[in-house]
């Protein structure tokens, strides 16, 4: 086997071009593997912090009712004995914020406005100081302040002001309902604009202190969320279990972020399968492309096949001497191609890529504004080089078998 | 040594049918030195080839040292090749990634012999060939002539019983192709080996001790000298 090895290194040395484009095509496809799947994992890892960060924690107890019709944020259903649930997660030692989210109608007047308008709006009253537990909030202050817990201010998102023509002191008024149905109109002045590193908060954050909802909104004690945070694994199952244990029976109910923002999960999870289908491509090009040069190296030494089997080599050991030069192909393509993704990836990792202008416009999923940055992801340079190699290793069977279809006369007779 | 019974191979072009071998019966003794000789299609490499075990007959039998050659399997015979065939072709056929000392240790290679005694064995059969101080050199910085060489080298390196050379100085000068067969008679009588080569050039005939002429796939005569 070895002196196979040593023959096959030989020959790959014969073809230096041909072996050198084989292997760079097959190294620039992995390395546009590496970069892609990169990517993907980078936005994915930012857009994850960005949600546990300002919008979900990593987890949210609501009540069934209200989980069943949460996109119409039913007030009605909100947790009347938060008393009960917030002891559980201070025994268990789980960090939480409580929130009331709810729907209403923005109203803006020309001047200070640009125009009159309203808008169909999510509100979430926060308690500033309680929400820090789980939220990134307080540290996204842009302009202006938060305001007190019955004052009647509002703090709104960076772009959602910049759609509206927006500033600090600027009049809102909110049309809603009671938790009885009945309605009510809110007027609040703009203290505050945050700018945070999530497109959906910026686009659509409307933060009132939990105060004025409470008065407002009739609330009588209760809240519509309670937020989790989990220390160390966002997905702590141990506690999340015993949590679930203890809720039974409150009428609340545990959901992990997951099941909060599907968009985001079906996004990434799509584009995970996207990353997946590519390397699919990329592998049927890699393919073409060796299977094409062990075919024009098979006819080449057709002479040199007969001869070899004439002196008596086996005709398995043939074969394997195409193998190795396939998978030899394969390894110069592997090693180039993750070294190749090793450079793509330090500028990316480094400096991203600046896609604000598209993040702005459109709501595509992930929660992250402006640059997207790589990650370093093992699994997908694993991927890539072992891949390249026992690809290259087996598209080479093929080839293989004809450098055997002739006979031996033949072989040395062409 | 070689005894060929009833040898009969036909090869199928198309609708037609060619008999390269029609009844072939012929006894090759050890450490003979035979030309085969005939025109163009008289059946020359055909023979060489069934002999060599590379090609199969179509009836007929080749015993090898009493072992029926033309039954065994297709491993079997690379088997049987490896151990005791030598072969020298018309073109060279060495391969061009490997130097003069790589390919003449190409056949001990295949039998898996340890690298101190390939470099011994090696080394002082390219002396013996003359081709000493022409090691690494690959095949194409080497004369056609030194390429034969090298070729005689590697199907004597294993000491084989038989080495088979397809016209073997065809593709040489004059002067050149004279050396070669005197090489090739020189091993055979320094080596005992069994050399059979086919051959069209009457200088080359003039060396063999025995010369048998195949005409249309017939034995037409056999001469011991």
């Amino acid at each position: 086997m070895i002196f196979l090895i040593k023959l096959s290194l030989k020959n790959l040395a014969r073809y230096r071009k041909r072996t050198a484009i084989t292997s760079l095509s097959i190294a620039v496809g992995l390395a546009f593997y590496i970069f892609l799947d990169s990517m993907i994992i980078g936005s994915v890892y930012d857009s994850e912090k960005n949600l546990f960060m300002y919008e979900t924690g990593h987890g949210v107890i609501q009540t069934e009712e209200y989980w069943k019709e949460k996109d119409l944020l039913p007030l009605e259903y909100s947790i009347k004995n938060s008393s009960e649930i917030t002891a559980i997660l201070d025994k268990l030692g789980v960090p939480y914020a409580e929130r009331t989210n709810f729907s209403a109608d923005m109203i803006v007047y020309k001047d200070p406005y640009p125009e009159d308008g309203n808008l169909p709006v999510k509100v979430t009253a926060i308690d500033y100081k309680n929400d820090s537990n789980v939220f990134g909030i307080g540290e996204t202050l842009e302009k202006g302040r938060f305001p007190q817990n019955e004052e009647e201010g509002i703090v709104i998102g960076a772009w959602l002001a910049e759609d509206i023509g927006a500033d600090i002191g600027y009049p809102v008024t909110l049309v809603t309902r009671t938790k009885s149905g009945y309605y009510q109109v809110i007027d609040l002045e703009i203290t505050g604009i945050i700018n945070t590193t999530n497109p959906v908060v910026n686009r659509e954050a409307l933060l009132i202190p939990r105060g004025i909802a409470e008065i407002y909104l009739e609330m009588e004690g209760s809240i519509t969320d309670i937020n989790l945070k989990f220390n160390g694994s966002r997905n702590n199952s141990k506690i999340i279990s015993l949590l679930r244990k203890e809720l039974s029976g409150t009428g609340c109910s545990f959901h992990t972020w997951q099941e909060m923002v599907p968009d985001f999960v079906i996004a990434s999870e799509g584009d995970m399968k996207g990353s997946g289908v590519m390397l699919i491509i990329i592998f049927i090009i890699v393919a073409v492309g060796i299977s094409n040069t062990m075919l024009m190296a098979i006819f080449e030494r057709v002479h040199e096949i007969g001869m070899m089997r004439a002196l008596g080599m086996k005709d398995l050991s043939v074969k394997w001497l195409f193998r190795i030069e396939a998978a030899g192909i394969g390894l110069l393509g592997s090693s180039a191609g993750v070294l190749l993704g090793v450079f793509i990836n330090i500028p990316l990792i480094i400096y991203g890529i600046d896609y604000s202008k598209m993040m702005r416009e459109g709501n595509y999923g992930y929660r992250m504004i402006g640059i997207m940055r790589g990650m370093w992801h093992a699994e997908a340079f694993i991927t890539a080089f072992f891949a390249g190699i026992l690809l290259s290793f087996l598209v080479s069977f093929i080839p293989t078998r004809r450098a055997l279809k002739k006979d031996i006369p033949s072989c040395i007779r062409d | 040594m070689i005894r060929i019974e009833n040898l009969k191979k036909t090869y199928h072009a198309g609708e037609t049918d060619v008999k390269a071998l029609r009844d072939i019966n012929v006894e090759i003794e050890k450490g003979d030195f035979i030309s085969i000789a005939g025109p163009s299609g008289s059946g020359k490499t055909t023979l060489l080839n069934m002999i060599g075990c590379i090609d199969t007959p179509d009836s007929g039998q080749i015993f090898i040292n009493g072992k029926a050659v033309s039954e065994m399997s297709n491993n079997e015979k690379a088997l049987f090749r490896r151990e005791n065939l030598g072969f020298v072709f018309q073109s060279y056929n060495l391969i061009p990634v490997l130097t003069a000392f790589e390919n003449v240790a190409f056949s001990l290679n295949l039998l898996g012999r340890k690298e101190d005694e390939i470099k011994n064995e090696v080394n002082k059969l390219l002396d013996e060939v003359g081709l000493k101080g022409m090691e690494n050199r690959r095949p194409d910085k080497l004369s056609g002539g030194q390429q034969q060489r090298v070729a005689i080298a590697r199907a004597l390196i294993k000491q084989p019983a038989i080495i088979l050379a397809d016209e073997p100085t065809a593709n040489l000068d004059s002067a050149t192709g004279e050396e070669v067969v005197k090489l090739m008679k020189e091993m055979n009588r320094k080596h005992n080996i069994t050399f059979i080569f086919s051959t069209h050039d009457k200088m080359v005939m003039d060396y063999a001790q025995r010369l048998i002429l195949l005409h249309d796939g017939n034995i037409q005569s056999d001469i011991r000298r």
